[in-house]
C-alpha cells in the first residue's frame, strides 16, 4: 500500500515501471521464444513506436524521459498474435499511447492502461483478429510476476479476489466453459490489463467493486456460455471497468461517508 | 471589405468552425466514413449557411428581437427543406447513405450560431462572406477526416481503389476501426491539438501545473 502511494504521487515511476518490466519479463521470453521471429520482430516495431512517442512528449512537455512504454509494448506483443501488420501495430500503439497516457502526464496520471486501450483498438480494426491462447507455459510464468506485485502493492488484493470471486462466481452458476482453459487466458489478462494499478480504483471499496464488476464484465462481453474461453473479453471488460473505477472510488466513499455519519449522528 | 475577406481567411484554419470553436461536430463525426458523403455534406451544409446569412441578414431589421429564433430557424428549415429534396432528386444513393443528418443541419449549431452572431448585425455582403467562410471551413475539415478514414478503412477514395486491399488480392489490410464513430473523434481531437499546440494564441490556461504537482508529490 506504501509503495503503491509512493508511486501514484508521480515519485515511483520508474520503479513502477521497473516492476512490471520484471513481472512482464518470463511470459514475454517464453512467446518470443514459442512463436519465433516474427514475434521478436513484432516486438522490436512495438517498442521503437511507443519509445518515439515517449520521447517526443519528454521533448516537447520538458520532462524527463521515462520509458514508460516499454510495458506496453510488452503486454501488447505478448497477448497479440505476430501476423498483425506492423502498420497496425503502429497505429495502435500510437494512440493508445498517446490518448490512453502521455495527454494525461505519463504513467500514474491517466485512468487508463494503455496495453488494454491498445489490445482494444486492435480488435475493433481487425474484426477478425484472434488472440492466441496463451501456452500453460507462458501463463505459468505470470504468477511470479503476480506475486512480485502484489508484494510491492501494485496489484490490489481486494481486486484480486473480487475478480476471481464474480468471474468465478458466475462460472459455477451458469457457464459450461472449462475452468482450465478460463484459467489459462484470465491470468495474463488479469496480471497485466485488470490489476494495473493506474487504472483501477483506489479506495477499498472501490477496489471491491471494480474486480467484481471486471469479474462480471467478462460474462457480458463473452457471452455467458464463452466456449472456449477466449482473452477478448477480458480486454473490454477490463477497459470499462478502468473506466467506470473513479465512479466506484466515489460510491464507495460516499457510502463510508453515509455509513460514518449515521454511525455518529 | 478588407476586414470581411481577412475575417473570411481566418474561418479556414485560425477560426475554424470544427476544430476552434467546435460547432458542427456531431455530423463531422458521423458523415466522414467516406468522402463522397464527407463532399455532399459540406456543400448541402454551405450552401445552407450562405443562403440562410444572407436572407436574415437582408431580414434583420424587420424580424421582431422576440421571436427572432424562431425565424431564423424557420428561414434555416425551409432552406433545409429544399436542399434535402434537391438531393433526394439527384443523388438518391447519397441523400439515403447521408440519412437523418441533412435534415439535421437545421439543428447544426454552427448555422444557427453564424445567423444570430454575425447575420443579424451586419449587412449582407459581409454576412454571406463570413457564413462561405464558415462553411468552406466546416467542409475542409469534413474533407481531410472523411479523405483520411475512406483511404484507411477502405483503401478508396471516392470508391476509387489507392491502396489495394488484402481480399481483392492486394498487400493492404485496412484499419476498419477508421470506419467507427470514435476514429472520427480522435482525428479531429488530434486536429485541434496540432492547431492549439503550432498556435500558442489557442491554447487554453492550463487548469494546473503537472510539475508542480509532481514536485509537491
Amino acid at each position: 500500500m506504501k509503495a503503491l502511494t509512493h508511486v501514484m504521487q508521480g515519485r515511483g515511476a520508474i520503479s513502477l515501471i521497473a516492476l512490471q518490466i520484471i513481472a512482464v519479463a518470463p511470459p514475454l521470453a517464453i512467446v518470443l521464444v514459442e512463436r519465433g521471429p516474427p514475434a521478436i520482430v513484432q516486438f522490436g516495431a512495438a517498442l521503437l513506436i511507443v519509445l518515439v512517442w515517449d520521447y517526443a512528449f519528454a521533448k516537447v512537455r520538458h520532462h524527463r524521459f521515462l520509458p514508460q512504454g516499454l510495458t506496453t509494448a510488452a503486454i501488447f506483443v505478448l497477448l497479440t498474435p505476430p501476423d498483425i501488420p506492423i502498420w497496425h501495430v503502429a497505429v495502435t500503439l500510437s494512440l493508445a499511447t498517446v490518448i490512453g497516457e502521455l495527454v494525461f502526464g505519463g504513467r500514474g496520471f491517466g485512468f487508463l492502461s494503455p496495453a488494454t486501450v491498445a489490445l482494444a483498438l486492435a480488435l475493433l480494426s481487425l474484426p477478425n483478429l484472434e488472440l492466441p491462447e496463451p501456452s500453460t507455459r507462458a501463463a505459468l510464468a505470470c504468477l511470479p510476476g503476480l506475486a512480485l506485485l502484489l508484494l510491492t502493492g501494485l496489484c490490489s488484493l481486494s481486486v484480486l479476489l473480487a475478480f476471481a470471486t464474480a468471474m468465478g462466481g458466475i462460472h459455477f452458476l451458469a457457464a459450461p466453459t472449462d475452468l482450465a482453459q478460463l484459467a489459462l487466458v484470465a491470468v495474463p489478462a488479469f496480471v497485466f490489463l485488470i490489476a494495473d494499478p493506474t487504472a483501477s480504483a483506489v479506495t477499498l471499496g472501490g477496489r471491491v467493486l471494480y474486480g467484481g464488476a471486471a469479474g462480471a464484465l467478462v460474462w457480458v462481453f463473452g457471452g455467458i456460455a464463452m466456449e472456449p474461453a477466449t482473452i477478448n473479453p477480458m480486454i473490454f471488460a477490463a477497459l470499462t471497468a478502468s473506466l467506470f473505477a473513479p465512479l466506484f472510488d466515489h460510491v464507495a466513499i460516499a457510502l463510508q461517508t453515509r455509513a460514518g455519519r449515521l454511525r455518529h449522528g | 471589405m478588407a476586414k470581411a475577406l481577412s475575417q473570411f481567411t481566418r474561418q479556414l484554419v485560425a477560426q475554424n468552425p470544427v476544430t476552434h470553436q467546435i460547432l458542427g461536430v456531431c455530423s463531422a463525426l458521423a458523415v466522414t466514413t467516406s468522402l463522397d458523403t464527407a463532399l455532399m455534406m459540406s456543400a448541402a451544409l454551405t450552401a445552407v449557411i450562405c443562403l440562410s446569412s444572407a436572407i436574415i441578414s437582408f431580414l434583420r431589421h424587420h424580424i421582431p428581437q422576440a421571436i427572432r429564433l424562431i425565424v431564423q430557424i424557420t428561414i434555416i428549415a425551409s432552406l433545409v427543406i429544399v436542399i434535402d429534396e434537391l438531393m433526394r432528386a439527384f443523388a438518391f444513393e447519397l441523400s439515403r447513405a447521408l440519412s437523418v443528418y441533412v435534415g439535421l443541419i437545421v439543428t447544426n449549431c454552427l448555422v444557427l450560431g453564424r445567423a444570430e452572431a454575425f447575420a443579424m448585425r451586419n449587412p449582407v455582403a459581409p454576412s454571406l462572406l463570413d457564413a462561405l467562410g464558415n462553411g468552406i471551413g466546416y467542409s475542409l475539415i469534413l474533407i481531410i477526416v472523411g479523405s483520411i478514414r475512406e483511404l484507411l478503412g477502405h483503401g478508396t477514395l471516392l470508391g476509387i481503389t489507392i491502396l489495394p486491399i488484402v481480399a481483392d488480392g492486394g498487400w493492404f489490410q485496412p484499419l476498419s476501426f477508421m470506419q467507427l464513430a470514435p476514429a472520427a473523434f480522435f482525428i479531429i481531437g488530434l486536429m485541434v491539438w496540432s492547431i492549439r499546440s503550432l498556435d500558442l494564441s489557442e491554447a487554453e490556461i492550463a487548469e494546473y501545473d503537472l510539475q508542480g504537482e509532481r514536485s509537491q508529490g
